[in-house]
């Protein structure tokens, strides 16, 4: 690093901070990054990151090993099965809803990672499952299990609706079209008052039941959840592997190519909306049942963001990194309660470094690194 | 004037150039005449900047350009003509033209005006056309505006790929009287063509590149009655 | 009322298309969308508020008011074109080879970053604009203009007028259209791309700043959420006059101003921030290229 960006960077960093802060905030600024850049040109110098990337291959010779893969993904299932048992209310909530991220990760990656389509409304396929359970129970006194397809129609309908027109459209405009219809939805959920009972929300939401008991006890959300992740981690995993989904696979690496060879690139494109805005329906109920309460506040803009962080930082396409990676996020807020005003912001620093140094996520292996030639 | 010693470059796995060994002195013309394929395009692409050699080294007046960017590499006297027209099709054939002259900002504006006059009596359409936008030239219109933009900028070395394409006979050889015009003002030229017969008579050397390699080199004249070269390259 | 709505229509339209001018020129240089430009134009709002008060701390805007709002116009676009500036270099440099999914999240991540940021050393709650315009105005062909309103659209209409010309008739706004068309070729001719790049997120900071302090005095408050929902208004306006498009983002944003008050006033205003999303879906779906835009060459 050349000798005058130690002093200019942190001294621009500075300034940016000067007017927000104050002289203070801004002499800490200018000695942190100082020093972090010195670090750098440190570790660069004395060739430590090569010392990294030793332990990694490490880590790497410890994860692709198969043996101890088999053991623990038992292991854990039995941990999870368990811990119930051991773990505090409190714990349980937090797994609970980490399970219906997982759901809403895992439907989104069906979009995002198997098709390459980009999403950014995905909370409106789950606010529409959430609220059409909310509706059926508390206006038409329908129950959890015949409201389940209800719901998990109703969001891939909504998915069919935005994509029939949508898929004609460019990668990046095709994102902000889902999230222009993400809007709408909240704004619609907003201001319906006579349906949704606008910005405050449906209240009373009744918990799920089986063969008339009420299974509206955390531990009985918990194995709900953790059933539902299962079963669709196995559903998943088989689309995943069959003829659709090696055509999504196809499309995503080359859409040209794909097309040439007879696929049907709409068909699929179509598929995978349908069948990722059905996750997002399931993990809509299961959060209004789990709740029992349901608002448009739950389905801003920024949980779509977080639902894309979640499908980006486990690995994009892989489902076990995803299901990983909608875990960490999940758990992120409890990790960081010491620095809890900074969660967001350490979110958004997160997905710039992340695409700076490792554009795949933490369990991608392979990635589409289409350089341009250089016109 | 220019040398490349040992120039590898590849576009990621695929391996264009496997060590070139070009030298071009000052006032002369050079040829770099190929198949298609064989990595002329490439070759001038390194010279530039646009592409970075993976290994060797190219110095311009003894001093070494890989490293460089394009935008220095033009300032320190190297123009490239690229291959297709590559015009600015949304700009005006006269801005495309002062595009030509972006670099030299410190040059007198009667030398920038010779300069134009120059560009116009070449190509009097553009004169004409001024105006009009440059995607609406047509195909043999377009080389003309490319070939008159890198007239602008005063270059010390020319770098020219395939400039006789899709032009007319009469086109052609007026554009190649154009090149040996430029170089008796003093142009070094290095010329990628595939109208090799042409290119080799005009040239004072030139160079024969073949699967990324230099397979032969000499006096355009010894090139020109070179029985390989006869059968390969002029179809005789 | 129709004309009054059209006034305030102006007003707002004004605005949404200084903010659509940053995206649209950045989109047509690098076809990103730079997702973290309406944090630019909240940064604007902020910076302009932060200055105007210190200055009226200092006793500035009570002895002479025009250099105080003078000086706090310039410092805001200072330091938003740095924003720009550090923005550009940090988040989307780096990834300018990479496949278009990349630098899109990276805009997302710098957006989330800049709210709270903002957020974090300002405070949540919304804050006030230190000076109050008056409320008084003309009569304008039956109808009332603030004083204001009318700075507002002068302003716009200005900056437009001078950002067209520099784009047209200067050496590097000849460049930036150059570099816009081919980036290579561009290069080739001894255009410093990388600058020009920069400068494009410096000018299009700078618009964006002028939008943030002249909302904030016209609303007379701001929050550090107000980037989102602006940005995506201005990026609609851009899209809708033609992305790439100069031009056609002044026009979006004025037609998209017009429509939102006119449909707040005859049609529902608790929808009116989502006729932008309505506008935006129906014109990416009939003509995606928009009004002015060139048709789409790449459908891919
Ligand atoms: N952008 C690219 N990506 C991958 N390979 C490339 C690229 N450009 C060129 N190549 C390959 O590099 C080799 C050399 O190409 P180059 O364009 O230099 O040939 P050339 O001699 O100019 O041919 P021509 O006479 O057809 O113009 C070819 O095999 C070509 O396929
Ligand atoms: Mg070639």
């Amino acid at each position: 690093m050349k000798g005058n960006r130690l002093i200019v960077i942190p001294l621009f960093a500075a300034l940016l901070l000067l007017p927000f802060k104050g002289i203070q905030a801004a002499v800490i600024m200018f000695i942190t990054v100082s020093a972090g850049l010195m670090l750098i040109s440190f570790l660069r110098k004395y060739r430590i990151p090569e010392g990294f990337n030793k332990i990694k291959a490490g880590l790497q010779i410890i994860t692709e090993n198969s043996s101890i893969k088999n053991s623990i993904i038992p292991l854990m299932m039995i941990a999870f099965l368990v811990s119930p048992i051991f773990l505090k209310d409190y714990y349980l909530d937090v797994l609970i809803i980490s399970g219906i991220y997982i759901l809403l990760a895992l439907g989104l990656n069906i979009i995002v990672g198997f098709a390459g389509l980009l999403n950014l409304g995905f909370a409106a396929y789950y606010a529409i499952g959430a609220y059409a359970y909310a509706i059926a129970n508390t206006k038409f006194g329908l129950g959890f299990w015949p409201s389940l397809p209800l719901s998990a129609m109703f969001a891939a309908i909504a998915g069919l609706i935005v994509a029939v027109p949508a898929l004609r459209l460019r990668g990046d405009y095709l994102a902000i079209v889902t999230l222009g219809f993400g809007e709408i939805v909240r704004l619609v959920l907003n201001n319906w008052d006579s349906l949704t009972n606008g910005p405050n929300g449906i209240t009373e939401i009744a918990p799920p039941s089986l063969f008339g008991f009420s299974l509206g006890k955390l531990q009985h959300y918990y194995y709900i959840v953790f059933v539902f992740v299962l079963l669709s981690v196995f559903i998943i995993r088989r689309v995943e592997l069959s003829r659709i989904g090696r055509a999504w696979k196809a499309i995503r690496e080359n859409e040209i190519a794909a097309s040439s060879t007879g696929i049907n690139a709409t068909k699929y494109k179509l598929y995978a909306f349908i069948f990722g805005t059905f996750w997002a329906g399931i993990a809509g109920i299961l959060f209004a049942a789990k709740m029992r309460f349901v608002s448009p506040e739950s389905f801003t803009f920024m949980e779509s963001v977080l639902m894309l962080s979640m499908v980006i930082l486990g690995g994009i396409g892989n489902i076990y990194g995803v299901v990983a990676g909608a875990f960490i996020l999940a758990l992120l807020p409890e990790v960081l309660r010491g620095v809890h005003d900074y969660r967001m912001l350490i979110l958004g620093i997160g997905l710039v470094l992340l695409m700076l140094f490792r554009p795949q996520g933490l369990w991608g292996g392979h990635y589409r690194r289409n350089k341009k030639c250089s016109s | 004037m220019l040398k490349l010693s040992s120039v590898h470059t590849s576009y990621g796995p695929i391996k264009a150039l496997r060590g070139i060994d070009i030298e071009v002195y000052k006032g002369e013309i050079v040829c770099l005449i190929g198949s298609n394929g064989a990595g002329k395009t490439t070759t001038l692409m390194t010279i530039s900047g646009i592409l970075k050699p993976e290994a060797g080294d190219i110095l311009f007046k003894d001093e070494p350009i890989k490293d460089t960017s394009p935008h220095i590499i033009v300032k320190k006297g190297i123009c490239h003509v690229p291959e297709g027209r590559r015009i600015f099709p949304r700009l005006t054939i006269m801005e495309n033209i002062e595009m030509g002259a972006y670099s030299e900002v410190r040059t007198q504006k009667s030398e920038l005006r010779n300069n134009l006059e120059r560009v116009f009596a070449l190509f009097p359409i553009l004169k004409e056309r001024a105006k009009q936008m440059g995607g609406t030239l047509s195909g043999g219109e377009q080389q003309m505006l490319a070939i008159g933009r890198a007239l602008m900028s005063n270059p010390e070395l020319l770098l020219l790929d395939e400039p006789s394409l899709g032009l007319a006979p009469i086109m052609v050889s007026r554009i190649f009287k154009t090149i040996k015009e430029i170089n008796n003002e003093g142009v070094t030229v290095l010329l990628v063509e595939q109208n090799a017969k042409a290119a080799l008579k005009l040239s004072n050397r030139g160079y024969v590149l073949e699967n990324g390699a230099i397979k032969l080199h000499g006096r355009g004249g010894d090139l020109l009655h070179n029985e390989e070269v006869k059968k390969a390259y002029l179809g005789e | 009322m129709l004309l009054q709505q059209l006034i305030n229509g102006l007003t707002l339209g004004g605005v949404y298309a200084l903010i659509a001018l940053g995206y649209t020129m950045v989109y047509g240089i690098l076809e990103l969308i730079n997702f973290a430009h309406g944090e630019i134009y909240m940064l604007g709002a902020y910076l302009g508020i932060i200055f105007l008060a210190f200055f009226t701390a200092a006793g500035l805007t009570a002895t002479s008011l025009p250099i105080a709002l003078f000086l706090t116009v310039l410092l805001t676009i200072i330091f938003c074109s740095a924003y720009g500036f550090a923005m550009e270099k940090t988040a989307y440099k780096p990834l300018r080879n990479a496949p278009r999914l990349s630098p899109l999240i990276s805009a997302i991540g710098v957006s989330i970053f800049l709210q709270n940021y903002v957020m974090l050393t300002q405070g949540a709650t919304d804050k006030v604009f230190p000076y109050k315009f008056s409320s008084a105005g003309f009569q304008f062909l039956n109808v009332n203009m603030t004083y204001l309103q009318a700075i507002i659209i002068a302003v716009s209409a200005l900056l437009m007028l001078l950002l067209h010309l520099f784009i047209q008739k200067t050496r590097i706004g000849k460049a930036m259209r150059a570099t816009a068309q081919d980036k290579t070729m561009a290069s080739l001719v001894g255009i410093n791309v990388d600058i020009i790049i920069s400068a494009t997120f410096v000018i299009g900071a700078g618009l964006a700043a002028v939008a943030g302090i002249m909302v904030a005095a016209y609303y007379g408050l701001v929050n550090y959420y107000i980037g989102y929902i602006a940005g995506i208004k201005a990026f609609t306006a851009a899209v809708l006059g033609g992305i790439g498009s100069i031009p056609g983002a002044m026009l979006g944003g004025i037609v998209l101003g017009l429509v939102e008050s006119i449909g707040a006033a005859y049609i529902s205003s608790e929808y009116k921030d989502a006729y932008a999303f309505i506008i935006l879906i129906i014109i990416l779906l009939i003509k995606p290229s928009g009004i002015l835009g060139k048709t789409a060459e790449e459908k891919v």
